[in-house]
């Protein structure tokens, strides 16, 4: 683990903490993997000084002073996998994290207060975990505001059906293998940052005022949709329809593919990327008002469709030799 | 050695460590890692407790285009190590009675 893999694994684990606390500890780390590294240590073997992220946070733990004590509890649940075909899980201003469990069990790790706490039922074949946030006159209560409440789902690799992630102000993400059946990654207000999923049916990301990033994804139809964030691909391959809207946010990508209908619109944005086909197989249609278009319309007998709109952005798209 | 007793000399060893002057986690480590057992995960609360009870100012100051704390000892804090070494004072005398009574 280098540094920053380091610190970013340590601010997962710290749920249930004060953000300036959080904060402070990941500082603190930083500093002192600067220090080592300034004595002639790699990064990696900086890491290694300090010891495992359990141990780290075993000793945050023991010595927490009853004072900075906060109502929120850890827990951590399991569930067999075995005859569960749906997952869901929707959250309030909680970051979730997905992760590859190393058995055939649901693992979930989050954190709970009184008045901020997670439900969770299973009915018929469906795992249904739903964050309730009791509200105080009218005002969700709004304490994680200043304490970090993420979420982690531990999801087995044999887990081949319909996944359902939602949250509200906060991010996902997940770069573990998944292999679904139907995938949905829903957030406002919040970053979707998302890897290596493969559905044979149909794959959903949305997000409000946030940037979505996704690299690796494959499925039958895939849709991408921001409001005011920019959209970031990386090797995207759809078997039918492929869509990415946004209005105020550019779209960039690489290495994107459809065997059928590529989709790419923004209003205020430009649009910037390579698709990983040869340009003869598609039929093309773009438009922009006020940028340029390096794209010419054609229009072939073939129902692979390439459609690229925006208003104010200019689009520069380019093919695979 | 005994959790409880540990627990209170190496909070006075890591305030003794800022008697020369400023200090950071990284030194303070070196400096007493070969008196005491420590390590960057047991450091960082003993430092937020010294803080908390300002037994220590701390400043960050930028070293080499990057941020760095530094643990300045107050009076209050060396007021800590002289009590500390009165109250161990009787610890010893207490030792010296025990290793009396075992050994002879």
């Amino acid at each position: 683990m280098n540094k920053k893999e380091f610190l970013r694994e340590l601010s997962f684990r710290l749920i249930f903490m004060k953000k300036d606390d959080k904060q402070a500890i990941l500082d603190y780390y930083s500093e002192m993997i600067d220090d080592y590294v300034e004595d002639g240590y790699t990064e990696e073997e900086a890491v290694l000084k300090l010891g495992s992220i359990k141990s780290i946070i075993k000793n945050i733990k023991e010595s927490k002073d009853n004072e900075d004590s906060i109502e929120y509890i850890e827990k951590k649940l399991e569930f067999k996998s075995e005859g569960i075909t749906n997952i869901s899980l929707t959250a309030l201003n909680r970051k979730i994290k997905i992760e590859n469990s190393n058995d055939e069990l649901i693992h979930l790790e989050y954190s709970e207060s009184e008045k901020d706490y997670i439900n969770i039922e299973i009915i018929d074949n469906k795992l249904n975990i739903e964050n309730v946030v009791e509200k105080q006159n009218g005002i969700n209560f709004i304490i994680n505001k200043i304490i970090d409440t993420n979420i982690i789902l531990y999801i087995p690799e044999s887990f081949i059906y319909d996944l359902y992630i939602c949250t509200k102000n906060s991010a996902i993400i997940s770069e573990c293998e998944l292999n679904l059946t139907n995938g949905s990654f829903i957030t406002t207000n919040g970053t979707l940052n998302i890897q290596n999923v493969s559905s044979t049916n149909d794959l959903l990301f949305t997000t409000t005022n946030g940037a979505i990033k996704l690299e690796k994804i494959s499925a039958e139809n895939i849709n991408i949709k921001s409001t005011n964030g920019a959209i970031k691909l990386e090797k995207i391959d759809s078997k039918e329809q492929l869509n990415m809207s946004t209005t105020n946010g550019s779209v960039n990508f690489d290495n994107i593919i459809s065997s059928k209908e590529i989709k790419i619109k923004t209003a205020n944005g430009s649009i910037k990327g390579t698709i990983g086909e040869e340009q003869s197989t598609y039929s093309i249609e773009s438009h922009t008002v006020n940028g340029r278009n390096n794209l010419s319309n054609i229009v072939l007998d073939s129902d692979k469709k390439l459609i690229v709109e925006t208003a104010n952005g200019s689009i520069n798209i380019q093919f695979k030799e | 050695m005994d959790v409880q007793l540990k627990k209170g000399i190496i909070d006075i060893c890591v305030l003794s460590s800022l008697m020369d002057g400023p200090s950071y986690g990284y030194k303070i480590i070196k400096d007493i890692s070969d008196k005491i057992e420590i390590s960057e995960s047991t450091l960082y609360p003993i430092l937020k407790r010294l803080e908390q009870n300002k037994y220590v100012l701390v400043k960050t100051e930028e070293y080499q285009g990057r941020l760095r704390k530094y643990y300045h000892i107050t009076e209050e804090g060396i007021k800590k190590i002289k009590e500390f070494l009165i109250e161990f004072e009787e610890v010893i005398k207490t030792i010296e009675y025990i290793k009396e009574k075992c050994y002879e």
